[in-house]
């Protein structure tokens, strides 16, 4: 080993742990959005069953689901426009109806650099609303 | 400790200024000739490579402790975040009851992350019509870190009069 290289190799972990370490940390960071994506999705659709199921017309569910949806949403930090929410009550909100609520978010991966790359995180949630439960109306 | 070593001529001068030769001490010889003899082994760098991955290595394990240690305080932090807003959620749909809340948050954080967050707290406080509830907790480091990480997340969610 020549007297030029002295140290070498010790510079070129550095440099290989420090340029290695970004892709990392951008990964943890995406995961952790997954993450968070996944419980918040999950309880939103649950959330918003709840009070779709409560709700005593179809207007006043819709409104009552995309807040309840906002709200998990907002527990973990996520920004709802990212957030899509398709529900359906082919009955109505009867007592006996079904009702099927699904919420698909959209992380960005790159934090929004490149708008066309996303990991899809979704949730669905059935229920039936109580046919002897108590309501508001 | 005497070292002996027969090098010959050992100053800048040696071969020319005999008197100078002659004036040397064999004390002063044998400190020449310890300190060439480092020099030569300095300048072969034997062992340099051992050592620099040695360096390398301590500094790859502590990165990996690193990240283990964040991903598992963003999970925690994630999950406490989750077990508020499920406390408030049944808080609500249970008439108000702080306690269920209570009980339900520390059943979610212990359920999904078992002994890894410590020092669980739960407060739960109503103002007018809406519930707060914050759950707290610490995580421990991985390694001789003498220090636990807080996590810290609060939830709300609006009361309803029951029909």
């Amino acid at each position: 080993m020549s007297g030029d290289s002295r140290g070498a190799a010790l510079v070129e972990a550095v440099l290989l742990c420090v340029i290695l370490l970004i892709p990392v940390a951008w990964g943890l960071a995406t995961l952790d959005q997954i993450h968070r994506a996944a419980l918040a999705s999950t309880a939103a659709v649950r959330d918003a069953g709840f009070e779709a199921a409560r709700s005593p017309d179809l207007s006043t569910a819709e409104e009552a689901i995309q807040g309840a949806v906002a709200a998990a949403l907002h527990s973990q930090d996520l920004d709802d426009e990212n957030a899509e929410v398709t529900w359906s009550a082919p009955d109505g909100v009867a007592r006996g109806s079904r009702i099927e609520i699904e919420v698909r978010y959209r992380v960005e991966v790159l934090g929004g650099w490149l708008p066309f790359v996303s990991v899809p995180v979704s949730a669905r949630h059935a229920l039936y609303v109580q046919p002897f439960g108590s309501r508001d109306a | 400790m005497s070292l002996h070593f027969d090098l010959g001529d050992v100053g800048r001068f040696g071969s020319r200024d005999m008197d100078h030769r002659e004036r040397t001490t064999g004390r002063h010889r044998q400190r020449r000739a310890f300190e060439r003899l480092w020099c030569a082994r300095l300048l072969e760098e034997r062992g340099a490579t051992p050592v620099e991955s040695v360096f390398g290595l301590v500094l790859l394990v502590t990165i990996a402790v690193a990240i283990v240690q964040v991903s598992l305080v963003v999970y925690a932090r994630n999950v406490v975040a989750a077990a508020a807003h499920e406390g408030a959620r049944v808080a609500v749909e249970r008439g108000g009851d702080p306690r269920t809340a209570a009980r339900l948050a520390e059943d979610v954080v212990r359920g999904a992350t078992g002994r890894l967050v410590d020092d669980l707290e739960v407060a739960i406080a109503t103002v007018g019509r809406s519930l707060h509830i914050r759950v707290t907790g610490s995580v421990g480091t991985l390694g001789p870190l003498p220090f636990a990480i807080r996590v810290d997340e609060d939830a709300s969610a609006r009361l309803f009069d029951a029909p």
